[in-house]
């Protein structure tokens, strides 16, 4: 149980997919105006994180690994994530249209998302056992989420700030990136490695 | 020939990837700890680009309008894995550095958005030099903001020490932040600089409207 | 529905040509990657791990199967082929992922010869402290009989207990079995459960708070005889707390020892000074109690932090960056102690000749 803790501590603050990995810039820096569409972004994503990284768990052991096509990875696993990304939204319009309004314009982004691909080929590189991955992907899910939020609630504030017109924009979130990500360091010392 | 050089110039500088359009930005944030990696990086993602769009520009003719983006991604897909095989093979140390960013090479919208709004419509040859164009452009900006965390993170620059015995590593360069830093300045300053021309294009034009005036 | 068919099967089609060729380009090129891993591992890894073989060759067959998780066994030769040791390539499971090693064990003796980490995931600073030579040399001709556990016979990595835990353990396991699939016979210690459940990450924390009198003979280790000069008296330089005066066999006085208190940046962190008096040079410092960030301030600890004032000047500045190096992510804690060491042992070697 604590093991499990920590692993999810480990990937949502310490190793943030978004800060410390720089997995899923384009969404942090393209999707951040507002508090909504971040938060809509950020669960979205999550989700499709924590399912792809099952599946890809599940994929590579038992059908690649057993057939040894273990350098197929790349092709299969982009593969997979179109298809459920896809299925997902199919599932999502017909089971809850609710959720679907509110998610639906992000799902389709998130195909070449490269967070998605990069927790794919994290969790069948680590070694880590399907609940273990499971946690690991929720952890990641949270963590991108929050610096998602994060970053928003930042830049929501700062809009009708004075900033020189060149920091506008890109230049200025990258520097708010970085501050944040010098913050997301200190929780190193969070977890006993 | 006018045409070519055109497409190599403008993926250099006036419609840089990474420095002007703003895509593709996980590698430029993630691999650029040295330069010698932004270089391999850079190139990596360039032999992929020329590949991929030379061949859905021979192919685009065969592949249906429908499936267009799943064949691609495939195509892109499996030139990545031969370029991380390769890289594996020739250069296990670099390939350890870049770890998770060559296979993510396929998520990298530069290569797709390349294939679909230029390869799959434009005869190869064009293809081809708008690819290493794109490429070389990508390259050189790995490679400059590598450049810049080496030097003031470690003191040395593809590898040669070249700060003084004196110099204190500016450590918080080779970690996360500095990668956010140096890309955040890099922006401001390209937007200063085109703040500042913009304001000097239209003084100009208003000079001639002056001009125009008096004349008429 | 035709449509949709068509779309599948073009897609079928461009994914099993894919494959194809990449079958075809695997092939080829996977000989040319293992081949360069593997000189890489003898180069790098197996050469390292036993440093006196002149020659390696694989070892494919033992008794029995070959251990889980063992990659590759290689045995090392001297000049004239005989076996000196064997070396083998294994991965221990880290916080992170994988952590691949190369071992070199002495089956004579039934030791460790060496080990070194070849790849792993760790988080930099924290976990991939496993790969610095302070944890790895303790493994140097450790014998197989130990229980490898760290917390009793091997110093673990603070705040990294995960990864030090895992190569600790990996390392003890896999030397002994290699070694019985080789077919020499070595017993699996009995492990007695450590006395905590959790291993000591700082000992010096959870034991008695070390006192001065308890490192006089570590800072001065050349004085016979110690006096106190009495505490709290009139005109001690402040927050200096004790001082001792050490003399040789001859009654010469050779040394003076003093207790005094930095503000570091979690609070007061009292340290023990000794001075060399005819040189006015510094004979060593000693952190007695602290209470800073673990794994960040408490790094001021590390012999490497502390060495570096041994035999050091007084009239030095004592400036972190300049003549002192600082700890990472912990400068305040640094120049706490850089500072105070030097500002009080000044004061303290003035007052003490007047």
């Amino acid at each position: 149980m604590k093991e499990m803790l920590l692993l999810l501590v480990g990937s949502a603050l310490v190793n943030n997919f978004v800060l410390v990995r720089f997995l899923g810039i384009c969404p942090f820096l393209g999707m951040t105006r507002q508090l909504d569409t971040a938060l809509g972004m950020g669960l979205a994503a999550s989700l499709v994180l924590v399912i792809s990284a099952m599946a890809s768990w599940l994929v590579n052991t038992y059908i690649l690994a057993v057939l040894n096509l273990e350098f197929m990875q790349i092709v299969v696993f982009i593969l997979m994530i179109a298809c459920l990304v896809q299925l997902l939204e199919m599932v999502l319009r017909k089971m809850m249209p609710g959720l679907y309004q509110a998610m639906g314009i992000y799902l389709a982004l998130i195909t070449t998302n490269c967070a998605i691909m990069g927790i794919a080929l994290l969790v069948v590189g680590s070694g880590y056992t399907f609940w273990q991955t499971t946690v690991f992907a929720i952890g990641a899910g949270l963590g991108f989420t929050l610096a998602l939020v994060m970053m928003a609630g930042i830049r929501e504030e700062l809009e009708f700030v004075d900033v020189p017109p060149a920091a506008k924009g890109t230049s200025l979130a990258l520097l708010i990136a970085g501050i944040m990500s010098m913050g997301f360091l200190g929780f190193a010392g969070l977890v006993p490695m | 020939m006018q045409k070519y050089l055109d497409d190599i110039v403008r993926g250099l500088f006036r419609e840089n990837p990474t420095f002007r359009m703003l895509i593709g930005m996980c590698p430029p944030l993630a691999v650029t700890t040295s330069a010698v990696s932004g270089l391999i990086m850079g190139l990596a993602t360039t032999a992929v680009l020329i590949c991929s769009s030379t061949l859905i520009s021979v192919l685009k003719s065969l592949i249906p309008k429908q499936v267009r983006i799943p064949v691609f991604i495939v195509i892109i897909a499996t030139f990545v894995t031969m370029i991380d095989l390769i890289l594996a093979a020739l250069v296990p140390d670099v390939h350890k550095v870049l770890g998770l960013f060559v296979p993510l090479i396929v998520v990298n919208c530069l290569i797709l958005g390349r294939a679909e709004a230029f390869a799959s419509r434009m005869p190869v040859s064009r293809s081809i030099t708008d690819a290493l164009g794109m490429g070389l452009g990508f390259t050189w900006a790995l490679t400059f903001i590598g450049c810049i965390r080496e030097l003031l993170g470690a003191g040395t620059l593809f590898g040669a020490t070249i700060m003084g015995e004196s110099f204190v590593n500016w450590q918080i360069m080779q970690l996360p932040p500095g990668a956010f830093f140096t890309m955040g300045l890099i922006v401001f300053t390209l937007n200063l600089i085109g703040n500042h021309r913009a304001r000097n294009v239209q003084k100009a034009a208003r000079k001639q409207i002056q001009v125009v005036g008096k004349e008429g | 529905m035709r449509d949709a068919l068509k779309l599948v099967l073009t897609l079928g089609l461009v994914t099993a040509i894919s494959g194809g060729v990449l079958g075809l380009f695997y092939n080829y090129t996977m000989p040319i990657v293992e081949a360069r891993q593997m000189t890489d591992m003898i180069e790098k890894g197996f050469k390292g791990v036993l440093p006196e073989a002149h020659t390696f060759r694989s070892v494919e067959n033992g008794q029995g199967e070959k251990p889980e998780g063992v990659t590759e066994i290689y045995e090392g030769l001297d000049q004239g082929g005989q076996r000196i040791g064997i070396a083998f390539e294994t991965a221990a499971q880290g916080f992170e992922g994988p952590i691949v090693m190369a071992v070199g064990v002495d089956p004579g003796t039934e030791t460790v010869v060496g080990i070194k980490i070849m790849s792993h995931t760790e988080t930099p600073g924290m976990g991939a402290r496993i790969e610095e030579e302070s944890f790895t040399n303790q493994f140097q001709h450790k014998s197989l009989a130990d229980p490898f556990m760290v917390g009793s016979d091997i110093d673990g990595i603070t705040a990294a207990t995960i990864s030090s835990k895992a190569v600790a353990g990996t390392v003890g396991e896999k030397s002994r079995q290699v070694l019985n699939y080789l077919g020499y016979d070595v017993e699996t210690p009995v492990i007695q459960e450590p006395v905590e459940p959790e291993p000591v990450e700082e000992p010096a924390e959870t034991e008695e708070p070390l006192t001065i009198d308890m490192v006089l003979e570590e800072l001065l280790p050349q004085a016979q005889e110690f006096t106190q000069l009495g505490e709290g008296q009139a005109g001690m330089p402040g927050d200096v707390t004790v001082i001792y005066e050490a003399f040789d066999d001859q009654g010469q006085r050779t040394g003076l020892a003093f207790e005094t208190i930095a503000q570091g940046y979690g609070g007061d962190i009292t340290m023990a000074v000794g001075i060399d008096v005819a040189s006015e040079t510094l004979a060593g410092i000693k952190i007695l109690s602290h209470s800073e960030t673990q794994g960040l301030g408490s790094r001021i600890e590390e012999p490497d932090f502390l060495e570096q004032f041994r035999g050091k000047s007084l009239s030095d500045p004592f400036a972190i960056g300049e003549d002192v190096d600082g700890i990472t992510a912990a400068t305040i804690s640094s120049e706490a102690v850089a500072g105070t060491v030097g500002t009080k042992a000044r004061q303290v070697l003035d007052y003490v000749s007047h």
